[in-house]
Parts: structure tokens; sequence; C-alpha cells
């Protein structure tokens, strides 16, 4: 299993289908997400037809999918519709994408390995992932229809009594598969940055991306079981007539609702750690590389993230401030929330520090690095006041919440993963992406995206509910109308713009530029092996000698970066070049 | 028997050594990740368990301790021959029958359970006494089938003395650490199901 060399397999079946190989499964999982990011996308926007013209049939897709209603969208039907877009989104887009997709891609390559520490697991790690995206597809088309109880899935709305489709059903099971395939990879990836560093890679010689990626995985080795067991008494609760969940209900039931609650969100708050660690660290290298510049305060950003992934394992209370926990409860929850803003600003101040004065170079990934700082800031921001129980109790359950978790989840992680996408194409596929049509993309993604968002924060400060399905049906909403319509034609946009994406992708795998080794001159490990790298990536394992970033030295005249792997700067010219004019730009 | 294992000691162990290695720290996260399960089931029985005045609850009758301690019981022999088999394995001896041993003793406490489950059928349904234990002791029932999926996968290896590539003492290591997780996990079980 261990063996330094195994011979390339030749078989289309176990080269492409039941591939071992991390840059395979990468690319499997990629092609997972990026279906389901299409299916999710287009359930948002059915959800904001609904919003925009209330009861209206919805335009040329409205006659086949809600014929017995005539094309509109009925009450159940929304609520459907928003469940399985947040849990598509949330387990089956992001997820593979960042973690399955990067995470596989990133890991072995940045830390000089030759796969992962157990291919085989990792192999299956996909193919259950896969199993559990079939499942939950499926379960659209089972009598009763799809999940209809929110992606948090709270009993008792979740209880065979409110609920009692097969489509509940195997959305629990589905998210349970999805468990855990994500803790098989998550075992791999430990393991793997524990085990398989290349000679000289110490953890401070790490890429962010690594560290975002591991701690991502160590929060998932701890918290997935939690969600499991609660989907577990979950299942029982629906097919085994056990009363975990069920109070009152059933004769004899003395179950608890609010445990469900409980379970849910103390995996449920780390679990967007989770998704948005690994967009810090892919976003932390990728400023670096595109500002040609040493990350700044490398060290303190990796402390602070790893800072992060320990409170984030005390705070899921701020999730339940209006459930009627104490008072006491609540309190320290909510200071230990606001404790999160301190790491948290390290990190973004670092990020500004990393650009300060950098040669900025516009090429897309940096682009959309560049968007999630903006964005993430705007969810951090939105974030305090849902934090702070005061304003928390008047905010909880509106609009403003589904604002400021887009800002995060939506906004921040999806441009983290398009950034890795624009970023590691060429080293994945061996082909360069178009970067007019990326820039394209990017403007056509990034202002409609704040035109969706930052509206729901205002519908929201003014009292919108979320999982609202006829917002015209209370007064005091009906001013806001002009707003829901200027949101959905802002979703259409940013829906269309992706077919730019999919074009330039589609084109480029066909006719792309082939992509050099390192394209974008960056200086980790991943970038020293061709592009796409062979079968078990390196010739030879490179010995790391130095950090990850080092840019624009001062010492070295005629190259902005070194790599991991160069034992020594490029070689000076005799005479030595005059001090350079802005020197602290470098010194780190 | 002796060309078992003493043949490990060979230019390739490093490499070897290293996966060993490998293989062990990923089966500590797993069991890691095993122990929070059981961890969250465990919680939340108290939490559903501190709220009812009495335990057990109204109408449900009091659970089968005996057979349970029985369970127990045989469960801690099987942990003792599995600790057997990896000594013998990691000295180069053969292990088949210790390992044959423990795999008899899970599949007995698979069959004990029996009596058990049918005491609890009689509680009522959607009650918490007959939930707990379907959840936590089907929990430990199904994990420990997967064990015995384990030993029967090492066991071709012990019984032809095969000492190739992957040592059979670091696979019959990784079954061990398994197996005596599961007698944790059980006795913890038992302890605040049966006994408290
Ligand atoms: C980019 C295009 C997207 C649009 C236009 C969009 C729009 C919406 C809308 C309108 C809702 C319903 C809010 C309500 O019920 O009041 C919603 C819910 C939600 N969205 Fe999105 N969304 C998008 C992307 C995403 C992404 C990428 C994620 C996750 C990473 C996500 C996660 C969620 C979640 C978790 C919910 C809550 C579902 C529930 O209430 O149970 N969305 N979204
Ligand atoms: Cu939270």
């Amino acid at each position: 299993m261990h063996d330094a060399h195994h011979a390339e397999p030749t078989g289309f079946l176990s080269r492409v289908v039941f591939s071992r190989d991390h840059k395979v499964i990468a690319k499997q999982f990629l092609l997972l997400g990026l279906l389901f990011l299409g299916l999710g996308g287009i359930l948002a926007l059915l959800i904001r037809w609904q919003l925009a013209f209330p009861g209206k049939p919805v335009p040329i897709v409205g006659q086949y999918l809600f014929s017995a209603t005539a094309g509109a969208i009925s009450p159940e039907g929304y609520t459907m519709l928003f469940t399985m877009h947040g849990t598509i989104m949330i387990f089956f887009a992001i997820t593979p994408m960042l973690i399955g997709a990067f995470g596989n891609l990133c890991i072995p390559l940045m830390i000089g390995a030759r796969d992962m520490a157990f291919p085989l697991l990792n192999m299956l790690s996909f193919w259950v992932a896969a199993a559990s995206g079939v499942v939950l597809a499926g379960s659209f088309f089972v009598e009763g229809g799809a999940a209809m109880a929110g992606w948090t899935a709270y009993p008792p709305l979740s209880g065979a009594t409110a609920t009692p489709g097969l489509g509940q059903t195997l959305w629990a099971v589905s998210l349970f598969l999805g468990g855990v395939s994500t803790l098989m990879g998550a075992i791999n990836y430990v393991t793997t940055i524990l085990m398989l560093r290349a000679p000289g890679m110490g953890f401070f010689r790490m890429p962010l991306s690594v560290w975002g990626l591991g701690l991502a995985a160590v929060l998932n080795i701890l918290f997935v079981p939690v969600i499991a067991a609660a989907l577990l008494m979950l299942i029982l609760d629906r097919v085994a007539n056990t009363g975990f969940f069920v109070s009152g209900a059933q004769p004899g039931s003395a179950g608890d609702p609010l445990l469900f609650q409980h379970l849910f969100w103390i995996f449920g708050h780390p679990e967007v750690y989770i998704l948005i660690l690994p967009a810090w660290g892919i976003v932390s290298d990728l400023l670096a590389v595109f500002s040609r510049k040493p990350a700044f305060g490398f060290k303190a950003t990796a402390i602070a993230m790893s800072s992060i992934v320990v409170l984030s394992t005390v705070v899921y209370g701020h999730h339940m401030y209006t459930v009627g926990l104490s008072p006491g409860l609540g309190k320290a929850f909510m200071s230990l929330t606001m404790l999160i803003s301190i790491p948290s600003s390290v990190l973004f101040l670092n990020w500004l520090g990393t650009i300060w004065r950098g040669s900025i170079r516009l090429e897309p990934a940096m682009l959309f690095a560049l968007g999630v700082v903006f964005v993430f800031g705007m969810g951090g921001l939105t974030g305090l006041f849902l934090g702070a129980i005061t304003t928390d109790i008047y905010l909880h359950d509106t609009a403003f919440v589904v604002g400021h978790f887009h800002y995060t989840m939506a906004a921040s992680v999806l441009f983290g993963s398009l950034a890795a996408i624009y970023f590691w194409f060429p080293k994945m596929f061996g082909r360069m992406l178009c970067p007019e049509l990326a820039r394209l993309h990017f403007w056509f993604t990034f202002l409609p995206l704040n035109l969706v968002f930052f509206p729901m924060l205002i519908e929201g400060y003014g009292g919108m509910p979320r999982r609202l399905y006829e917002p015209t049906s209370y007064k005091y909403l009906v001013q806001f109308q002009p707003v829901n319509q200027l949101i959905t034609f802002a979703a259409m946009v940013l829906g269309l713009a992706q077919l730019i994406f999919v074009w330039n992708v589609v084109r480029s795998l066909w006719a792309g530029e082939r992509a050099p080794a390192n394209p974008w001159e960056a200086t980790t490990l991943e970038w020293l092996t061709p592009s796409p790298p062979p079968h078990e990536n390196f010739d030879v394992i490179p010995e790391v000698h130095r950090g990850p970033h080092e840019h624009s030295r001062p010492d070295v005249p005629d190259r902005d970066w070194i790599g991991q792997w160069e034992s020594q700067a490029p070689a000076a010219p005799q005479t030595p070049p005059a001090p350079p004019a802005d020197s602290e730009a470098v010194a780190v | 028997m002796s060309d078992v294992a003493t043949c490990e000691v060979s230019p390739v162990a490093p490499a070897a050594a290293a996966g060993e290695l490998a293989d062990v720290v990923g089966m500590s996260l797993f069991l890691g990740s095993g122990a929070v399960l059981f961890g969250s089931l465990l919680m939340s029985y108290a939490m559903l368990r501190a709220q009812q005045p009495v335990w057990p609850p109204a109408g449900c009758p009091p659970p089968p301790l005996l057979m349970a301690a029985a369970n127990t019981l045989v469960l801690a022999v099987s942990s003792v021959s599995m600790a057997h088999a990896q000594v013998l394995a990691a000295s180069g001896l053969r292990c088949v029958g210790a390992l044959c041993a423990t795999m008899t003793l899970g599949v007995l406490f698979l069959v004990l359970q029996l009596p058990v489950w049918s005491a609890l059928q009689a509680a009522p349904q959607f009650g918490l006494m007959r939930s707990v234990f379907l959840l936590l002791a089907g929990c430990h029932a199904l994990h420990l089938a997967a064990g015995l999926g384990a030993l029967a996968w090492v066991l071709p290896g012990a019984l032809a003395g095969e000492s190739s590539r992957h040592p059979l003492a670091a696979r019959v290591r990784l079954c061990a650490m398994f197996w005596h997780f599961l007698g944790v996990a059980w006795a913890a079980l038992f302890l605040t199901v049966f006994v408290f």
C-alpha cells in the first residue's frame, strides 16, 4: 500500500472511473460539485421567482415541473425548494468542490507526496459521496417529493408525523452517507499531512491552503460523528418507532425536539468553518502569489486559523438564542462568539497587509481572491449583529440571516472555490483558461451577487421573515416587492453569467493553450512538477528549503520568486544590486 | 512457523514501517471519531434521561441486567484473546487459534444480544428505554459486525502464514485497536444503560 513506486494502471476503469489517483479523484469531486452547484442554482432561481412574483406560473419550465398547479409553485413545493437548495449547496456543491476536489488535488502536491496515505479509502470516499448524491437527487422523484423540513431539519417538522414521506428519510440517509464519505476523506487528509510531508516540509513551511484544508479535516473528524448521531436518531424515529425527538405526539413518548437542535448546531457551527477554512487558506496563498509578496504575518495567519478552530467548537449556542436558553448560557455563548472576531480580524488584516504595496497582478484567480476579501468582510460584519443576543432576537429568522450566511457561504466560499479553479485549472488539466472570459465571469458574478444579497439584509432589517412563501400576504412587506424583483433579476443575471464559466471550461478542455509547469510564477511544490502532473506526481520527491511564499526577495535581483524546492537563490550578478527603494514591502 | 515474521527485518523495512505507522495514525483518527459518535449518543441519552422524573420510565420493565452481564463477560474475554493474537502475531508465531477464538466470542456476543433485544421489545414503543437501547446497542452491534469482517479479512493471511508486503502483525494490530475500542464502548453502554 505504501511502496515507493506503483506502476500506472492502464485500463479505462482503473484509470478514470475507479481510480485511486488523488488527481483523478479531485476531478471527479469537482465534476460532482459543479453538477450539484448547477442544480442548486436552478432551485435558487425558482425560489426567487416565487418571492418576486408570488403565485405566478414559472415561465418555460413551470409547466413541466409544477404541472399539477398549472406551473405555479405551491407552498409545499416552495418549502421543498428551499430545503433542497440549502442542503444541496452546502453538502453537495461546496463541500465536494472545496474539500473533495481541492483537498485531494492540493494536499499531496503541495506537501510533496506521491498520493494520499490511503488511496483505496480515497476512492471509496468519492463513490460513497456519489451514492449519497444519487440518493438525494432520487428523493425528488419519490411519492410526496423530496425533503421539506428546511436544511436544518428540526423535529417535529422532520418527524414522521409532520413529514411522513419517504423523501425526508432519504434526505437523512443521504446526509449520513455524505458524512461517511467526508469522514473517510478527513482521516486521509490528516494522516497524509502528518505522515507524508517531503523532507524539509515543516508545519510552518506548509502553504496556508494546506493549513486550511487540514484544519477543516480535523473539524470534520471531530464533528461529523455528532451530526451522524443526530441523523441516526432521526432515522430511527422515522422508521423504527423510537421517540428521541418525539414528545407528546405519540402516547408514552418523552423525547426532546431541542436535543436535535443542540446536536445539529454542535456540528453545524463547526461546519461553516469547515467550509470557510479551506477558502481562507487558499485566498491567503493566492493573495501572496499575485501580490508578489510573502504572505503578511504568515505564522499569525496559521495560528489565527487554528484558534478559530478551537473557538468554533464552543459557540454553537448562538444559533439557539431564541429557543429559551437560560440567559446566563446565552451570554456565555455570546461572549465566546465575539471572541472569534479577534482571530478573524488578525486574518483579515493580514490579507490587507499582504496586498498592501504589492505588485498586484489582476489575474482572474486574484480577482476572485480579492472578491473573497470583500464579501467575507461583509459576511463577518453582518455576523456581529447575529452574534449579539439583543440584535439577534430581532433579526433571527429574517432575510437578514439569509443575507449574512450567503455573504459568508454562497459568496466567500463560492468565490474561494472559483478562485481555486482559476488558479489550479492549468495544473489539473494542463490547459489554460481564457482570461478575458474569466474576467467577464468575475464581474458578472461579483456585481449581481451583491445586488442579490445586500438587499436581503435591508429586507430582513425591515422585518421580512426567511422561508416565506408569500411576501405580499403581509401588508408591511408589500413595500419590498420592487426590491424582491430587483433581487430576482440580479439572480437571473448571476445564473446566466455562469454559462460564461461553463463555456470557458469546456472550450479550454478542447482548445485551451497548453499550460506550462508554473504559469503563475508561484513558489509552492505543485508548480515544480509538469501540468498535469505525472502519475505519482514527482519524478523525485523534492526537498524543501524554504517557506511557501518567497516572493520579491531583495537579494534576488532577476526573479521575484524562489520555489520551495530551490536550494539556492538563483545566481545573483557579480556586482551587488542597489538596495531596493521600498524595502519594507518585502520585509517579513 | 518461524518463517512467519522473522523476515520482516529486511531492507524494505523503513518504507513499510512508515506505512504501518500511517495505518496506526489513520486508525487512531477513526477511533477518535468513533469515540465522538458514541459520546454523542451517550450525551443525548443523558440529556433525555435527566428530564425524566423516574428511571426506568413508568410502564417499562427494568433492563435485563443478567443477560447483559453475560454479554459483557463474553466481550471481555474476546478482548483478551484478541490481545493474545496480537502478541503472537507480533512475535511471529501462529495466531490463527486466537483469532478464531476472538471471532467465535464475537459471534457469541451477537447471539447473546438476541434475548436482550427481545426483552426490550416488551418496552413501550416510542418510550425512551426501547429507543435508547435500540440506538446504542444497535450501533454497537453494527460496529462489532464490521469488526468481525475485519478479522475475517486477516484470517487468510494468518492461515497461510503470510509475511509479504503488508505484514500480518500490522493488520492484527489494527484489528486489535478496533476490537478493544468496541469493548470500551460496550463497557460504557453496559454501565449507563444496564447498571446505573
Ligand atoms: C448564488 C446564488 C444563490 C442564490 C440566488 C440563493 C438564494 C437563496 C434563497 C432565495 C434562499 C431562500 C431564503 C428564504 O427561504 O427566505 C436561500 C436559502 C438558502 N441558501 Fe441560497 N442562494 C444561492 C447560493 C447558495 C449557496 C452557494 C449556498 C451554500 C453554500 C446557499 C445556502 C443556502 C441555505 C443553507 C439556505 C437555507 C435553506 C433553508 O432555509 O433551509 N445558497 N438561498
Ligand atoms: Cu454559528
